[in-house]
């Protein structure tokens, strides 16, 4: 890829892709690494992807990414509860809020992003594309290599799961 | 059968939430929706609770990569005109001079420990860290993040004469291996 062109594409896409792994992954670290991972991919193999097809295929690297970095994680989890702790790190709440979650523009905010860790990869990276990204039922559709129907169904299971989560932090908040 | 014309049931009104939030539904479909939620609170509590969460989440900031991210990765990829372009070996050379820098690292940690009257404050910290990178080693999981740590850290702390001093040699060109990340030439020290 070209020098110009790399750059344009990184300046125009690194915010999409790095709002996407930083919500997905919940820590900036890991989020800083899948970036590095994804422009070095762009400079290596982004030269033959049509301009009109770019950002689908960076975000399309980018949930790899992302996945290979959550299975890495929970490798290391594993190990590391045998003698720590039972529960993955997957599943055990942060020890302290993600720069995102302090940045969420509320409380309320903050505690949906933490009902979010709840939910499965796909199923959470639908939700911040949709919800928080904007993109299109088609344009997830292609960065998930899900069908559209797919695409529907895990949106609408993890909205409702979202509205019984904040059911419940409403209620736990009427009654503290 | 006009969705307006005949009262909708719980299963319907919930089916079309997502919809009825994101404003995707026929007037049609609205009203009748409207008609239930008027005599509904448990549907209209639903509703609210979906547009609240389509606000929040809607609302959530859109994060910047780190300032100087794509610098690095223009000096680490070595494309042409950025500020650091690397020459010299290739990125998987200097991965496993990487590996190589955090194992010297832990067995000069490991000598350390065998040295009782070296227990100044710097082979303290040199050892913790050592710990640190054995630990990971360990595990198989020396992350790129933690070679490049491993890599500023010699260069940050200038760590290579200690290194050097636990097993016994005196360095000629740290400055330069430093610098390049390369072994330097090293000699057995005389004394």
């Amino acid at each position: 890829m070209e020098r110009a062109a790399f750059d344009s594409a990184a300046e125009r896409h690194a915010r999409k892709f790095y709002t996407f792994a930083s919500y997905l992954l919940g820590d900036p670290h890991e989020a800083e690494d899948v970036a590095q991972e994804v422009l070095v991919k762009l400079w290596t193999r982004g030269g033959g992807i049509p301009t009109d097809r770019l950002e689908a295929w960076l975000m399309r690297v980018t949930r790899n990414a992302c996945t290979d970095c959550l299975r890495k994680r929970k490798r290391t989890a594993e190990v590391i509860s045998i003698q720590r702790d039972d529960r993955p790190r997957a599943d055990r709440p942060s020890p302290e809020p993600s720069p995102e979650r302090m940045a969420a523009g509320s409380e309320l905010g903050a505690r949906i992003l933490g009902e979010m860790e709840r939910l499965s990869t796909a199923a959470r990276s639908v939700v911040i594309l949709r919800e928080i990204q904007g993109f299109s039922y088609v344009e997830i559709a292609e960065i998930m290599n899900m069908s559209l129907d797919t695409v529907r169904v895990t949106l609408h299971r993890a909205r409702r799961r979202l509205r019984e989560s904040l059911k419940e932090v409403r209620s736990h908040v009427a009654l503290g | 059968m006009s969705l307006s014309d005949e009262p909708m049931t719980c299963a319907e009104v919930t089916r079309r939430i997502e919809a009825f939030s994101d404003g995707d539904l026929e007037e049609t479909t609205v009203r009748g929706i409207r008609r239930h939620l008027d005599v509904c609170p448990t549907c209209a509590e639903q509703v609210e609770l979906a547009r609240t969460l389509t606000a929040e989440l809607r609302s959530m900031p859109k994060l910047d990569p780190p300032a100087g991210l794509l610098d690095d990765v223009r000096s680490a990829a070595g494309i042409p005109g950025s500020p650091r372009a690397v020459t010299g070996p290739d990125r998987r050379s200097r991965r496993w001079l990487a590996v190589a820098a955090a194992f010297a690292i832990a067995i000069a940690g490991a000598l350390l420990v065998h040295q009782q009257h070296h227990r100044t404050a710097e082979a303290e910290a040199l050892r913790a860290a050592a710990e640190v990178r054995l630990a990971l080693a360990c595990f198989g999981d020396i992350t790129r993040r933690a070679d490049r740590s491993a890599r500023r850290q010699v260069i940050d702390e200038n760590l290579l004469p200690v290194i050097s001093r636990s097993f016994g040699l005196t360095e000629r060109n740290h400055s330069r291996s430093a610098e390049t990340g390369a072994p330097g030439n090293v000699e057995r020290s005389s004394s």
